[in-house]
């Protein structure tokens, strides 16, 4: 079976297996996250979502807040 | 769908929304300060940081929606004996034919990252999932809006929607025309998909049937409409050659073809997108569709006039600046000569 090999977008192709990695963690905690307030009771917070990737992604922007 | 699933989901749509807000915001305004530098686009902005960023979502955040512990094949798989039994066999509009040859083009690209794409039983499930509510990704009024626009000083009675997926396209042209509608696709999982959830009030008036549209099979001028909605970028050139003779063939005189699909916006930027978008999503032909002689090859299959147009998806869609990442949707209406001397 031949695996293929995924696509690279930076100079370092092992920047593009981390980015991997720091995703799926980001993932994980994001689930977690929701897994938490269900158990807590708390209904899920409209935008929670969009507010945790922006959190999670601001930094890629290479700007200034 | 599992809790954890949906979570895992509603994630990743966010960082799409991310990716295709900010991130390509700061994208756009970068390649704004070397719009005029060919050379210092190339380094600064193809080959800079914020574009390695955003192809690199581009990719993954695709591959994370289908793929993976939570990715949407795998959360259907654990689906798919209730999935399949809901789903009709064959009849009331629904014609099937397992023997179909199916193109290479179709089977050996996973695309849109779908593992398996969809020749797969469920693989419609998975297909709709990954779509969205209504319309297309984050765009619920597409269909409709494009079936007013081509529906609009165009009568049809009788119409075939090309490449009509799990049929909300096909669905879309049955509500705006008082016309029979028939979907054509590769894929019996999307048409048996489409013929379970027809709405009741268009049964007897929309029919799904399963051919390569290209060679259809279905009777010569026999209609007055042949449509199709990202169709056209799935397919190699020789195939779209063929689908174009194919709806001549199939159009009365003074018909109409129109197209919804993607072409290659005029800014620098816009192609780079376009092209990466093309290796990123697994949609290797749509660089076929980009380098089409349309006119020359509508022409050659006997139609008479062609026009190419933006096409807004929602309103607003075409403003400038662009706000956010959007594909290039391009309206194609070709005309059929009312008789072969008539150049108009």
């Amino acid at each position: 079976m031949t695996v293929e090999a995924e696509q690279v977008f930076f100079a370092d192709p092992a920047l593009d297996r981390m980015m991997g990695v720091v995703m799926a963690l980001a993932a994980e905690v994001f689930v977690l996250r929701a897994k938490i307030r269900a158990l807590e009771g708390a209904a899920p917070e409209p935008g929670d979502a969009d507010a945790f990737a922006r959190h999670l992604l601001e930094p890629v922007l290479g700007t200034r807040p | 769908m599992t809790p954890e699933a949906r979570a895992y989901q509603d994630f990743v749509g966010a960082c799409r929304r991310f990716w295709a807000g900010p991130l390509f915001r700061q994208l756009r305004d970068e390649a704004e300060t070397c719009a005029e530098n060919p050379e210092l686009f190339a380094t600064r902005i193809a080959g800079g940081p914020t574009h390695a960023y955003f192809a690199w979502f581009e990719r993954h955040l695709q591959r994370m929606k289908y793929s993976g512990r939570w990715g949407l094949v795998p959360v259907l798989e654990a689906e798919r004996a209730t999935l399949a039994a809901g789903l009709p066999a064959e009849g009331d509009g629904l014609t099937l034919d397992p023997g179909l040859a199916l193109p290479g083009y179709w089977t050996d690209h996973d695309i849109h990252q779908h593992p398996g794409g969809l020749a797969d039983e469920i693989s419609a499930f998975v297909y709709r999932e990954a779509t969205g509510q209504g319309g297309v990704v984050g765009q619920p009024q597409l269909h409709d809006r494009f079936a007013a626009l081509v529906l609009k000083d165009r009568p049809a009675r009788d119409i075939v929607d090309l490449g009509c997926g799990f049929g909300r396209s096909a669905v879309a042209f049955a509500r705006a025309a008082d016309a029979a509608v028939t979907g054509i696709d590769l894929s019996a999982s999307c048409l048996r998909l489409a013929a379970c959830e027809l709405p009741e009030a268009l049964r007897g008036r929309v029919a799904y049937r399963q051919a390569d549209a290209a060679n259809t099979g279905l009777a010569p001028e026999s209609f007055d409409l042949v449509t199709s909605t990202m169709l056209l970028h799935e397919m190699p050139a020789p195939a779209l050659e063929a689908l174009i003779a194919e709806s001549a063939r199939l159009l009365r005189p003074g018909g109409t073809v129109a197209h919804l699909d993607f072409l290659p916006p005029a800014d620098a930027l816009g192609r780079l997108l376009y092209a990466g978008h093309s290796a990123r999503n697994n949609e290797p032909f749509m660089r076929d569709l980009a380098e089409l002689d349309l006119e020359a090859s509508f022409r050659r299959a006997g139609f008479a006039t062609l026009r190419v147009d933006e096409f807004a998806e929602r309103d607003g869609a075409l403003d400038h600046p662009r706000q956010a990442w959007r594909l290039p949707w391009t309206v194609i209406l070709a005309t059929k000569p009312l008789s072969p001397e008539d150049p108009a």
